[in-house]
């Protein structure tokens, strides 16, 4: 700070500005207090606790798969409202803006792939997730409902992954929705009811893409956003990762 | 008596204050009680592993995407049937039971117990020991691992079992069908056998073990986690056109 | 609340409960109403003159004995047997995949799961449950016409299935 330095003076102004001080209500932690401090004030820090066990902190505990899924949701977030931009849900048009992306659209390829590899990492993580939490016990009270919840979020993940597979409408997406709907139309009373309100027809045609589009951008990812909230929120409240009795660990 | 002393030693009653310690109890509370050294400020312990993961993930996805293109085939042809028409590679599990039994067994009744049982799980395994700790205990490690390898060997034998090999009239059919045919006993009766016995088995040996919830919940747990990895690899590996079983290596084109 | 004298003590609704009952009640009924519109607003529709309705295929003398004609548009191929018309699904009842007529084999071989059958629709291999599913067809003033709004499952064939020629 008493540096006479131009970088530590413009440092030094930027800091305690008005502006600055409006953005962050502590000084740089690198003293306990401001260390508190930044975790309390800051809105996306305090969804973390203050202090941790260090238990939950060994990478071979949790291999941080939970955060991982979070962050490939994001991920998928972002490069999906990307695609949005080009992408058309009609039976006409779907395969055509799927081609512009591939070959013409600069980086839409990228964004594709990204996509794509993001949507199957994150089916695959966030079932090693839930594979890590039961055996490392992490379902017992007072996390049941938590476990829960995570069983919920795991239907969605599949849901949302399985409704994107349908807007490509190449042949792959197709007949796995073919496929896969199907599955549901085997279930007795209700299943046939319930595939036609899922296609909005007898089969995968205009109805179905549209209807999935929607699932897929508008209904199912804030109910995903919306659960994993309370998922989290649940995980500070049930008193951060599990972790074994006193004296055992 | 012991007790009284000790809360009066910790926290003295005086007539002056409007607050006292009421009661001591045995029972760790959050944080509070463990020492000093059990926990550390977050800010940069848990912070930069936090961002770190992040970094690393969109970094993963990034660099796969530069060298590995999403597919796309030609344009949905509602004629023409994919050959083999597989679903996502999550339900290929399911798609591979459809091939052995009954759809409404396969499809509906199979997932269904999977995902009930799965929320029903805390419920039932309630103890709160065993929180926190990989596969419990020791013996626990040794329930899963064997119960891995079991499941392991069982299952793909089970989907051989059921391949066609047996020559009726001019078609190859699998012995199921060449037994039973299109009948309850060979959609439901013989599958749901070849699903229920192992598992009953596998429950007697743990019951003869004394084993705990815990244990039961493991090797259940197991069974479902390495079966389910099995068929989902048989689906995306093994199987060709006409959901025919090949070597991965001499997997013919699809058409 | 008090209890009026000779009120038997069970049945007995306060006034205050009563109105929280009924509050409740309509609560629920409006919310009921809800997904009712909800289901009537997604439920499927059909578009007149496709799929799901009364189609013609031709005359009846056009159709060899023994002969397949697929019609792709209106997803069914009609057989022509020794004695009269078969109108028969084109999806496999196994998954919903669509079985392909193999001329040279002289069967329907479904590509998914190695369902075969043969010209009647019935089961020669595989899994799927049932034999291929029907469409009604009716035969008026020399002419087929087939009836794609009913979708006729069975569990095994029989000779009335067929509209006798």
């Amino acid at each position: 700070m008493n540096s006479n330095g131009t970088l530590a003076k413009t440092t030094h102004f930027i800091t305690h500005s008005r502006v600055w001080k409006s953005f962050f209500r502590h000084a740089y932690p690198d003293n306990d207090l401001d260390r508190a401090l930044v975790m309390n004030t800051n809105f996306l820090l305090h969804l973390m606790p203050v202090k941790v066990s260090r238990h939950s902190l060994k990478a071979t505990y949790s291999f941080g798969l939970g955060v991982i899924s979070l962050f490939l949701f994001v991920e998928l977030v972002i490069t999906g409202m990307l695609l949005m931009f080009y992408y058309i849900p009609s039976i006409e048009r779907a395969y055509s803006s799927m081609l512009d992306l591939q070959f013409s659209v600069p980086l839409g390829l990228l964004f594709r792939n990204m996509h794509r590899w993001g949507a199957h990492a994150m089916v695959l993580a966030v079932a090693l997730h839930m594979v890590r939490v039961f055996y490392t016990g992490a379902y017992k009270p007072p996390r049941e409902f938590n476990w829960v919840i995570g069983v919920v979020l795991l239907l969605l993940t599949l849901g949302l992954s399985f409704t994107g597979y349908l807007l490509p409408w190449d042949q792959l997406s197709f007949w796995a929705i073919t496929v896969g709907t199907n599955i549901a139309g085997a279930a007795p009373l209700l299943g046939n009811q319930i595939r036609l309100f899922l296609l909005g027809g007898p089969e995968v045609g205009q109805a179905a893409l549209l209807r999935f589009y929607v699932l897929h951008i508008m209904v199912l990812p804030p109910v995903l956003l919306a659960i994993v909230s309370v998922h989290l929120w649940r995980v500070r409240k049930d008193g951060g990762l599990a972790r074994p009795e006193e004296g055992k660990s | 008596m012991a007790e009284m002393q000790t809360r009066d030693e910790i926290f003295p009653a005086t007539p002056n204050k409007t607050y006292a310690l009421m009661e001591l109890v045995k029972r760790s509370t959050p944080s509070v009680d463990r020492g000093p050294d059990d926990t550390v400020m977050s800010w940069p312990n848990l912070v930069l592993p936090v961002t770190l993961l992040a970094i690393g993930t969109t970094l993963f996805v990034f660099v796969v995407s530069l060298f590995l293109n999403a597919p796309l085939k030609e344009i949905a042809n509602p004629d023409v049937t994919e050959n083999p028409a597989k679903a996502p590679w999550y339900f290929l599990s399911l798609q591979e039971l459809l091939l052995h039994m009954d759809p409404t067994l396969a499809g509906v009744i199979v997932p269904s117990i999977v995902v009930l049982a799965l929320i029903a799980l805390p419920y039932l395994d309630h103890a709160r020991a065993g929180s926190g700790v990989w596969f419990d205990s020791a013996r626990g490690m040794r329930i899963s691992l064997i119960v891995a390898l079991g499941t392991l060997l069982l299952v793909p034998l089970l989907v051989l079992l059921d391949v066609p090999m047996v020559k009726v009239g001019e078609n190859l059919v699998t012995l199921r069908h060449a037994a039973f045919g299109q009948t309850l006993l060979g959609a439901i009766i013989v599958p749901l056998a070849a699903m229920i016995l192992p598992l009953a088995l596998l429950l007697l040996i743990l019951w003869r073990l004394r084993a705990t919830t815990r244990e039961i919940a493991l090797a259940l747990f197991t069974v479902f986690v390495i079966a389910a990895a099995t068929l989902t690899i048989i689906g995306v590996l093994f199987r060709g056109p006409g959901m025919q079983l090949f070597w991965p290596w001499a997997m013919p084109a699809p058409h | 609340m008090t209890q009026l004298p000779g009120t038997p003590n069970q049945l007995h609704v306060s006034r205050r409960q009563f109105i929280g009952l009924v509050w409740a009640g309509a609560l629920a009924l409006t919310a009921a109403e809800g997904v009712a519109a909800l289901l009537r607003f997604l439920a499927p529709r059909v578009s007149p003159g496709a799929f799901g309705t009364r189609i013609n295929a031709g005359k009846i003398d056009d159709f060899q004995v023994g002969s397949i004609t697929y019609f792709s548009a209106a997803r069914f191929y009609l057989a022509r047997l020794d004695n009269g018309f078969l109108a028969l699904y084109r999806k496999c009842t196994h998954l919903g995949c669509v079985v392909p007529w193999v001329e040279a084999e002289h069967r329907f071989n479904c590509p998914c799961h190695a369902s075969i059958f043969n010209k009647r629709g019935e089961v020669l291999a595989g899994p799927a449950p049932r034999p291929l599913d029907l469409f009604p067809v009716q035969l008026e003033n020399g002419e087929v016409w087939v009836d794609t709004s009913q979708i006729v499952s069975r569990e095994k064939f029989d000779e009335a299935q067929v509209t006798r020629v």
